[in-house]
């Protein structure tokens, strides 16, 4: 490649965000170690070893997810307690059993749908949205 | 042949040698799958070159809870099928001390599928989804008639207060989940009429049920039987995790009312709609504590696997599924 040709293309890589590290990220990395398990392998095994490939495959998933969107959900999770005058999840199961919030019971499952949408978003994204499937 | 495959044949063919008679095994190949048992198909052939179909289980090396259990499910095995409850014919089984060291069960192999997702897809298994719910309706009754007399000696527990029972080892995991808790809060202020304590399966779902083309051929995995309410293995069998993706809402396949008109049906008695709902809501915080329990088998060390490892990240499914189900019941109460 020639000097002159740099000139006529977009140099820049993409922004490695705010990290220490050199790219690519855990995400992408494990992003690409989930394609090569997905796509790569896929036509090289049987089908024993494809249906554990896809738990595995399914693991990175939740990894990557999970790095995408912890300082956020951190943050919700931490104004989740906090709306509720909370210090931890141990004392917020405490006070459900115990009946303290039974006359507040719409709103902490609000709450709570909220949190657990967060969570499930992560762990399997796919779950919420398949409407037909819905429970009782 | 390995030396386990060698260890297990000579003593196989020991234990076969009164009921079946002098024989030689072919085949013989450890399935995949069960947490708790170890399970190998074989073939026995008699000196005639007669074949026999069998599947041998045992009690998993180093499980100390699980001790015995082989041989009080072959026991229990016996009495459904006495009740005409569909269930493999047990071939021999033993129990410690034995030369094999784990008790172990020997029934016949029934041809059939039990991966949830191929029954509730696969075009040949069209004529079985037909019927499966009527045929899961008339072995739980068969299962929820057997007298109780008829169990003395079978070693079951009796379960007064599942959901205590459930909040005990939740509490014991030490791991809370809000979300539980108010589903416990729930069930508790929510309790239906309780139906006469009877022998229940205690898993009965998609996964541990063998179909055939013509239905329902055999309920297997009775490790958890004991006597409880009935209503709890129906609403077990509504869980969102045992419907597989399907859309019907018991066992992906048919209605509540398909359930609960077959469960009349044979045994006489109707089970009303919000009682099986409460069990629905049960078995769903019972799956997520489970998932929990699993999770947690993999955070302490107890296992490598990568797919418990994952059940343990279930635990969010059920939480939403108990979120869902709680809705409108909390927002009417409002």
């Amino acid at each position: 490649m020639s000097m002159h040709e740099h000139e006529e293309m977009d140099m820049a890589l993409p922004p490695r965000g705010d990290t220490p590290y050199d790219a690519p990220s855990a995400h992408q990395l494990i992003e690409a170690v989930k394609l090569f398990i997905s796509e790569e392998l896929d036509g090289e095994i049987s089908q024993t070893q494809k249906w554990k490939l896809r738990i595995a495959s399914n693991a990175l998933g939740i990894a990557s997810r999970e790095i995408q969107n912890i300082a956020e959900d951190r943050k919700a999770f931490k104004d989740f307690l906090g709306d509720l005058n909370m210090d931890s999840e141990k004392e917020l199961s405490d006070a459900l059993r115990n009946g303290e919030f039974d006359s507040k019971l719409e709103d902490i499952h609000t709450k709570l749908t909220q949190l657990v949408h967060r969570k499930l978003v992560v762990a399997n994204p796919s779950y919420s949205i398949s409407e037909n499937d819905s429970p009782a | 042949m390995g030396n386990t495959d060698h260890f297990l044949t000579s003593h196989l063919i020991e234990a076969l040698y009164e009921p079946i008679g002098e024989i030689t095994i072919t085949d013989l190949v450890r399935l995949t799958g069960g947490a708790n048992r170890e399970t190998w198909s074989f073939d026995a052939v008699d000196a005639n070159g007669n074949t026999t179909e069998l599947i041998l289980q045992l009690d998993r090396d180093g499980l100390d809870r699980l001790v015995g259990t082989c041989a009080r499910e072959a026991r229990l095995l016996k009495k459904a099928a006495e009740w005409n409850v569909p269930v493999a014919t047990v071939v021999t089984s033993s129990e410690i001390p034995n030369p094999l060291g784990r008790s172990f069960t020997v029934t016949h192999r029934i041809r059939g599928e039990t991966i949830a997702r191929k029954i509730l897809r696969d075009n040949e298994w069209g004529n079985a989804r037909s019927v499966f719910l009527s045929d899961c309706a008339s072995a739980l009754a068969a299962i929820h008639a057997i007298p109780k007399e008829e169990l003395e000696g079978a070693e079951l527990i009796e379960t007064t207060d599942s959901l205590l029972s459930l909040t005990g080892i939740y509490d014991a995991l030490c791991d809370p989940h809000p979300t539980f808790d108010l589903a416990i809060r729930w069930l508790e202020a929510n309790r239906p009429e309780p139906l006469e304590s009877c022998l229940i399966h205690g898993d009965f779902r998609l996964g541990n049920l063998l179909i055939g083309e013509d239905g329902l051929r055999a309920v297997l995995d009775w490790e958890i039987a004991h006597f409880g309410d009935p209503a709890e293995d129906l609403g077990w069998m509504c869980v969102r995790a045992w419907r597989f993706g399907g859309k019907g809402k018991v066992a992906g396949m048919g209605t509540y009312e398909d359930l609960l008109d077959g469960y009349e049906e044979t045994s006489g008695t109707r089970i009303p709609l919000e009682t099986l709902l409460w069990w629905e809501i049960f078995g769903t915080l019972r799956w997520g504590v489970i998932c929990l329990q699993m999770g947690g088998d993999f955070r302490a060390g107890r296992t490598s696997s990568i797919e418990i490892a994952t059940i343990g990240r279930r635990v969010a499914e059920n939480e939403y599924d108990l979120l869902s189900a709680l809705k409108e019941r909390i927002h009417e109460h409002a």
